[in-house]
């Protein structure tokens, strides 16, 4: 039995209030989306053709009056206590782990870059002692690189390595 | 009917091709595995495993994909009949006395009455799909436009309606689809559309990446959550025996389910969840003593298992024979096909219908494939569910970095996956569902097509959608799922406590 975390952060806030930030965040996003449709030019020529600008403005449409409905819904939500913040850093940290992972993974190539995220997601997610997240790491990275390589797949082998 | 048989015999030949069975059996494996393994369902199994594919002809791509996905549902009963955790929405229903019966030493005859329920239901419903589609696709040629405009909204608006607790959350999701379907150059007019400038989205946004970004990373940042807790174990497995006395029992029951399972998948957005649930309360209802059912009766797995196998053929019917998927997997599907060029619709069975009928045939093949495959390979998949998720996740999450990878080989790609996937990890935890975003992406660029296309054949303006009778039903139809729900709150008495 594991004992029960103890909440080291204050909780965050489900339901209701999150909800309305989410509204007013995609109703300014959806304004930005309509406002760049309006750029863009119907052609000249053939003026019985629907333009560029239509179905995107009726997206933008729905997307302005579905975010102002959540809004207006949101005060009527109650405000669940949801899980302390505690619960959501691993799952920010592995997305954080997957972000420097796809930017080095041109530069630094696939092997050592796969190998570095998996080197630290597999930490992050737990995994001990170190030897066997260096065993793991250099099984997975060798399985990968087969596979895919076997698929016909062209893995970046990573600029420094090219002379 | 006899071309149907010629049909057949033409698509047993291509399924039968050495090469199409081997990715077949392959295809029927990796979806198993992908299956049982926890947190990630059919949709994001799917999605990480169609890079797969692109390099294969059509047919054969399709027939990997159809095998995955049985794989995938399979894999999926087997986790909650034997851990009580279901892959899925549509084998919830399995885990009430699948796992009961595991618990009672019963897992065996549990996971072979879903297999072979499965097999018969899917069976029959391939059987029923064979000569219905022909149909269907045939009067799928005498629609124009508007009526595929209608049809489409009706499916986006059904799905939505019924996707999740909050409609407006669904339309949300569905609008984000529809954003990125728009990114690109507009196919008409030649405008760049929200392209901010950038060379590599002037083609869109790849299907794949999205697919991957929305369900497999943040199914993966979803299932981390539980990952650092104590390993989960299944249930002892026992033997896998299916005494005459259990098949008998459960025979009318697998009968029943596949019956309503194939007519409700074929509706848009009903689906398989909603067919195993209806299936089993049908089941409870016509039970002499349905006390016995969430305790471990054996017709309240078959019956479940029966109906989400048979509808997910069902689901297939519109989506091959119209064009138009009603679900989150045959969207999946259908973005797999435009992706290799081939367009679903009726056009479909006069164009390619070595796809068609090899897909058919292999509906067939596949589901024999697991049958035979499955019950004696049940032990071993299971072995997976000892592997700790928190060796798995880094692994899954390297394989959709690689497989994102080579769509475009651009690192372009592999960022907005990350974004998306970060997205799509809130929507989960605020209850917004996804199917709607998947379907908004695959029918965004086909809607605004048959739109213009109604309106350069209309000379009445909009009109053309009222003046047409079928399309104006659809259209009113698509109102009426989703101002349902809200009219029946205002017309229902509240019951408030006094």
């Amino acid at each position: 039995m594991t004992a029960e975390r103890e909440p080291v952060a204050p909780p965050v806030q489900r339901g209701g209030r999150s909800d309305r930030f989410a509204a007013v965040f995609i109703f300014l996003v959806s304004a930005l989306y309509v406002r760049y449709s309006l750029t863009f030019q119907p052609p000249r020529f053939r003026s019985e053709v629907l333009g560029p600008a239509t179905f995107p403005l009726m997206v933008g449409g729905l997307m302005l009056v579905c975010s102002t409905l959540l809004f207006i819904e949101s005060f009527r939500a109650e405000d669940k206590p949801g899980a302390p913040w505690a619960v959501y850093l691993p799952a920010l940290l592995l997305w954080a782990a997957l972000l420097a992972y796809i930017l080095v993974f041109d530069r630094l190539g696939f092997p050592l870059s796969t190998a570095l995220f998996l080197l630290a997601a597999l930490r992050l997610l737990g995994v001990r002692p170190w030897w066997k997240i260096l065993l793991y790491t250099a099984l997975f990275t060798a399985a990968l690189f087969y596979a895919f390589t076997a698929l016909d797949v062209r893995l970046p082998p990573g600029e420094w390595f090219r002379r | 009917m006899i071309e149907v048989w010629q049909h057949l015999l033409f698509g047993f030949g291509v399924a039968l091709r050495p090469e199409n069975l081997g990715l077949a059996l392959a295809g029927a494996l990796l979806g198993t595995i992908v299956g049982v393994l926890p947190g990630i369902g059919p949709v994001g199994g799917i999605a990480i495993l169609l890079p797969l594919t692109f390099k294969l002809p059509p047919a054969s791509a399709m027939i990997m994909l159809t095998a995955v996905y049985y794989g995938t549902m399979y894999g999926g009963s087997t986790t909650s009949i034997l851990m009580n955790v279901p892959g899925e929405a549509s084998s919830v229903v399995t885990s009430f006395d699948g796992y009961a019966m595991a618990q009672q030493g019963r897992a065996g005859p549990a996971l072979a009455i879903a297999a072979v329920g499965s097999f018969i239901a899917g069976t029959l419903s391939i059987i029923a799909l064979t000569f219905f589609s022909p149909l269907l696709a045939s009067w799928g040629l005498t629609f124009g436009p508007p009526e595929y405009f209608g049809l489409m909204l009706f499916g986006l608006s059904a799905v939505s309606s019924l996707a999740g607790d909050s409609l407006v959350k669904a339309l949300l999701s569905m609008g984000l689809g529809l954003m990125l379907a728009t990114v690109g150059t507009d196919l008409v007019t030649g405008v760049p559309r929200f392209t901010f400038g950038i060379p590599y989205l002037l083609d869109g946004i790849d299907f794949v990446v999205v697919v991957i970004g929305l369900f497999a990373i943040s199914e993966v940042l979803v299932s981390i959550e539980e990952a650092r807790g104590e390993v989960r174990v299944p249930i002892k497995l026992g033997r896998i025996w299916l005494s005459v006395k259990d098949f008998l029992e459960s025979f009318w029951a697998i009968v029943r389910g596949s019956v309503i399972g194939f007519y409700i998948g074929i509706l848009p957005a009903a689906g398989a969840t909603i067919a195993s649930f209806l299936s089993y309360s049908v089941e409870k209802q016509l039970a002499r003593d349905p006390s016995t059912f969430g305790k471990g009766d054996i017709r309240g797995v078959a019956s479940p298992e029966s109906a989400n196998n048979a509808a997910a053929v069902g689901n297939m019917i519109p989506m091959l024979t119209l064009g138009i998927p009603g679900s989150s997997t045959t969207a999946l599907m259908l973005g797999a096909l435009l992706v290799l060029n081939v367009i679903p619709g009726p056009l479909l069975f006069q164009d390619h219908p070595d796809v068609v009928w090899g897909l058919v045939a292999s509906m067939y093949v596949s589901n024999l494939i697991l049958l035979i495959l499955n019950l004696p390979l049940v032990g071993l998949f299971v072995r997976i569910l000892y592997v700790p998720e928190r060796l798995l996740l880094p692994l899954i999450v390297a394989i959709c970095v690689i497989g994102t990878y080579a769509v475009n080989f651009s690192v372009f790609d592999l960022q907005v996956m990350a974004l998306l996937g970060l997205v799509a990890y809130y929507m989960r935890r605020n209850d917004y569902p996804l199917g709607p975003a998947i379907l908004g992406l695959v029918l965004g660029d086909l809607m605004e097509q048959n739109l213009r296309r109604s309106l350069i054949m209309s000379r009445t303006g909009a009109m053309i959608f009222f003046t047409r009778p079928f399309t104006a039903v659809l259209i009113a139809l698509s109102v009426l799922s989703i101002l349902a729900p809200a009219l029946l709150r205002v017309l229902r008495p509240r019951h408030r406590p006094a």
